[in-house]
């Protein structure tokens, strides 16, 4: 029943922060097995989702590393910039998030993705990944300026191409 | 969207959009993998060495406390003159059968306590307002660890803490670390000179060994990611074994005291425990197949199966856990359940045999705890579900004993040489 009512939560969160359909699978399957497995030593039931959580995190984390051993991944960066209307600026500025995000560590990812989409406060941040609450706090504001200059950038070629200084 | 504006919105927007709302079609594979999986029993979180909380209370100090704080001082010096005129203390091998001496534990005060078993007389070794606890003694018996102001880590079981280092009368009280997070356990070298602690280290599991005169760095020993446990120095102090996890790797290792030299004792499995023989040539452990819990025991240089026969043996729901050795490795200390929470200790020749079962029966806690007095005649074991703590007799000739209720959670046993 628990492992019903995470899983949807939890295998977005992976896929989110890992970025990669498989990887996620393998870290929400260990994610839910330690569960299951250590769910007798968790003392305070209030504190499963925040157990859970850090559990997660751990599972993506390794999952990483694992990978990290075997491959090496490779940036495709698109050589053509995209057409100017309305529709295809807001698909641009998707891809140019995407990228952005995919340039965060996975760890930075991770803030991002439980802060801004599991919605916790950034106590229990702190809390599933094992760091202090000043340390999540500006690793946080880091990683959101590290998405925000990579947009800006991004979007530079663009703006400069509309008006004519690169044509 | 290209609006910058509220830029956390447009994170918190996109996040959405990228999740999807796909259900992942994997939920069986995970329900097949648990079912294949045995939980972790709620005993075999490390809360048992560590207590989940102490509380500080400062009792206001009688004056008939003092005068007699005063009349001890007094005898306390005399002590010494003499101590100091006549001759230096003889010291118990490090293992090995050994006189009974004092009981140290921490205090539902957070105090570090003293107790005489025999006349049940207790003193306070080291008092103060800081929360003081857990008590490991030397195996010479002349110091001990203890954490101060630990805070417990619900999720992991360990404790954020400093470990101290004291004399056994409570004496030269000073830090042998610095703040360190996650500590699972500690174990003192059989010469008394280094420290092995399991603790993190940047938020990953390590295992340092720490000089004990503080006079060097302390190593941190290769383990390979490992979370250890069980950690014990092998007579000799040149290899440590321990229990070993990290994901759903769990076995019993040796590394080398210069943090070389990893090897494999018992590969991966089902396992908990790793409670190495006195003589430093054994490891006994837990190994669940099935439903059957069942004591083993393994050659550390071989990590060949020496288990003995059980009488009568595991199965048919007997499960047994939990072991510990007799201070001279004769006998074996276990739990003995019946198919049920509830449990008895057990006693068997290590040889293999009849098990007697001791004591009562009890509903396990996490931090229920039993070992071996130094002289083998007794078990002391500690029953979290009442905080009660008890002198069995190991043989079940004699009455079992129940020792002060101030004992708030695993006692540690003074060794002290046979001749005194």
């Amino acid at each position: 029943m628990l492992a019903a009512a995470a899983i949807f939560r939890l295998d977005a969160a992976a896929r989110l922060i890992l970025r990669d359909p498989d990887q996620a699978k393998d870290a929400v399957q260990e994610t839910l097995v330690r569960a299951w497995r250590d769910l007798p030593t968790l003392r305070n039931a209030a504190r499963f989702d925040a157990w859970l959580h850090r559990l997660l995190y751990r599972a993506c984390i390794d999952e990483v590393r694992r990978l990290r051993r075997h491959r090496f991944d490779v940036d495709l960066t698109p050589i053509d910039h995209p057409d100017l209307d309305d529709a295809t600026a807001v698909m641009a500025d998707r891809d140019q998030l995407e990228r952005g995000f995919r340039r965060l560590e996975p760890e930075a990812r991770a803030l991002i993705v439980l802060h801004h989409y599991l919605d916790l406060p950034l106590p229990e941040v702190a809390i599933a990944l094992g760091i202090p609450l000043g340390t999540a706090k500006s690793r946080l504001h880091r990683a959101l300026q590290t998405m925000r200059a990579a947009l800006d950038a991004d979007a530079r070629p663009r703006a400069e191409l509309a008006e004519g200084r690169l044509a | 969207m290209t609006a910058r504006s509220d830029f956390n919105g447009v994170i918190s927007d996109w996040l959405d959009e990228q999740a999807g709302r796909g259900a992942p079609d994997y939920l069986d594979d995970v329900l097949s993998r648990t079912t294949r999986t045995r939980q972790r029993p709620a005993w075999s979180s490390l809360e048992r060495w560590l207590p989940v909380q102490t509380t500080l209370r400062l009792a206001p100090v009688p004056r008939l406390a003092w005068l007699l704080v005063v009349v001890a001082l007094i005898a306390a010096l005399g002590v010494a003159v003499l101590a100091v005129g006549s001759r230096h203390r003889q010291l118990p091998p490090p293992f090995g059968l050994a006189r009974n001496g004092a009981v140290l534990y921490g205090g539902s005060d957070g105090d570090i306590h003293k107790l005489d078993p025999a006349t049940g007389a207790t003193s306070t070794l080291v008092a103060g307002a800081s929360g003081d606890s857990v008590p490991w003694l030397s195996p010479d018996g002349t110091r001990f660890l203890f954490l101060r102001d630990s805070v417990p880590n619900a999720d992991t079981g360990g404790k954020a803490a400093t470990i101290m280092v004291a004399d056994d009368d409570g004496s030269n009280v000073r830090a042998l670390t610095g703040q360190l997070e996650n500590i699972q356990e500690a174990t003192w070298s059989h010469d008394g000179s280094r420290v092995a602690v399991s603790a993190d280290i940047a938020g990953q599991a390590a295992l340092q060994i720490f000089s004990v005169d503080g006079n060097s760095a302390p190593l941190v020993v290769d383990t390979g990611g490992l979370t250890t446990l069980y950690l014990a120095f092998v007579p000799g102090d040149r290899e440590l074994t321990f229990h070993g996890t990290k994901g759903n790797v769990a076995g019993l290792f040796a590394v080398g005291t210069d943090g070389r030299g990893l090897r494999t004792i018992v590969p991966n499995g089902v396992t908990d425990f790793g409670v190495l023989s006195p003589d430093g040539t054994k490891l006994a452990y837990q190994v669940y197949e099935g439903t059957v819990g069942a004591v083993r025991v393994v050659e550390v240089a071989t990590g060949r199966d020496v288990t003995p026969a059980f009488d009568p043996p595991t199965g048919g729901g007997v499960v047994d856990d939990r072991p510990a050795w007799s201070p001279d490795g004769s006998r074996l200390l276990f739990a003995r359940y019946h198919g049920t929470a509830a449990y008895r200790l057990a006693v068997m020749e290590a040889i293999g045999g009849r098990v007697a079962e001791i004591g009562p029966t009890r509903t396990v806690t996490v931090a229920d705890y039993a070992q071996f007095s130094p002289d083998g005649t007794s078990v002391m074991a500690y029953f979290d579900s009442d905080k009660s703590t008890w002198l069995l007799d190991p043989t079940g000739a004699t009455p079992d004993r129940q020792l002060p209720s101030s004992i708030a959670a695993r006692a540690a046993w003074q060794r002290l040489a046979v001749a005194p």
